[in-house]
């Protein structure tokens, strides 16, 4: 049983549910973090697709582009983003917003720049795309100046789902209500860092984590977000039931 | 409340309070929200300002 494929199959059969999910509260309740949950996560179904397809089928420019632009330049920010709409509803929200929309943009562009620049001699369908996807993409500074992007992405992606789930967390557990929420929220942020800590291995040339990072994020976060989203009853509205040590 | 003295030769676990208490009586659910839990939080904490870290230093060249 080859992992490639199997990795990157379950990743995306968890996405497909987890996305199908959040997108259907986003039409029930057409709030704002639903949709961009739901374009991150979506984002992130792209990304273990595109492992899927290099793994079964072989290689192709358009599946790469999905893989890069969507998994690993986009999909963090979008997903905080949405958390970040979920924690602050404030006008400068609105600017973030427009920002991350410009900077998409432009990732975009220097992606499709790079494009015809892409090595497909190296590609390897036994090999993980994640190990091999620096030989097929020219240097930074031959050309690949979205490489410079995906920093930036997953800095504000980081810092607005992790930190974002971990302060909600912390408030909840604070004020001794809603235990679910608690748990929830504790196992979004174990997801996000599990993917966070197999992207960044990826870049320091350890990419042979990445799928399995993957899949752990995906049942986490999945996870914590049933948990979270669990209707409250009587007994967890009560500030008494989730009670901490003396 | 522990002494110093009894702090200093604790078990690591015991002193960090994260392993419960011989005979308590805190519920493990207390247990978990009281202890294990906030220290899930820091932790993770921590991990994600080194992510951070690290990315920072990708962009400037530091780590390559």
């Amino acid at each position: 049983m080859d992992l490639n494929l199997i990795l990157p199959f379950l990743s995306t059969a968890v996405m497909v549910v987890f996305t199908v999910s959040v997108l259907n509260r986003w039409r029930a309740r057409r709030k704002q973090h639903f949709l961009f949950w739901g374009i991150g996560l979506g984002m992130f179904t792209l990304g273990s697709f595109a492992e899927s397809y290099f793994a079964i089928v072989g290689w192709s420019a358009f599946i790469f582009f999905l893989w890069y632009f969507f998994g690993a330049v986009l999909n963090a920010a979008y997903i905080g983003h949405g958390t970040l709409l979920l924690l602050f509803r404030k006008r400068w929200t609105r600017i973030v917003t427009v920002v991350l929309v410009i900077a998409s943009l432009i990732a975009l562009v220097l992606m499709l720049q790079v494009m015809p620049r892409l090595d497909p001699t190296i590609f390897n369908a036994a090999a993980p795309i994640s190990v091999q996807y620096q030989e097929i993409m020219p240097a930074i500074n031959d050309g690949a100046t979205v490489r410079l992007t995906t920093p930036f992405f997953n800095i504000y992606g980081l810092i607005t789902l992790v930190g974002g789930a971990l302060w909600s967390a912390w408030l909840f557990l604070r004020k001794r209500a809603l235990p679910n929420r608690v748990l929830g929220n504790v196992l979004i942020a174990a997801g996000a860092l599990s993917i966070g800590l197999a992207s960044t291995a990826t870049r320091l040339g350890a990419g042979g984590y990445l799928y399995l990072g993957e899949l752990i994020a995906a049942v986490l976060m999945y996870a914590g977000f049933i948990l979270a989203g669990r209707p409250v009853t009587e007994d967890e509205s009560a500030p008494e039931t989730a009670s901490v040590a003396a | 409340m522990t002494s110093p003295e009894e702090r200093t030769r604790a078990p690591l676990l015991d002193r960090l309070k994260l392993r419960k208490p011989v005979g308590s009586r805190i519920s493990e659910e207390s247990y978990l929200y009281g202890r294990v839990i906030p220290a899930l939080i820091l932790f993770m904490g921590f991990v994600m300002v080194v992510l951070i870290v690290l990315a920072l230093g990708v962009l400037v060249g530091v780590v390559r």
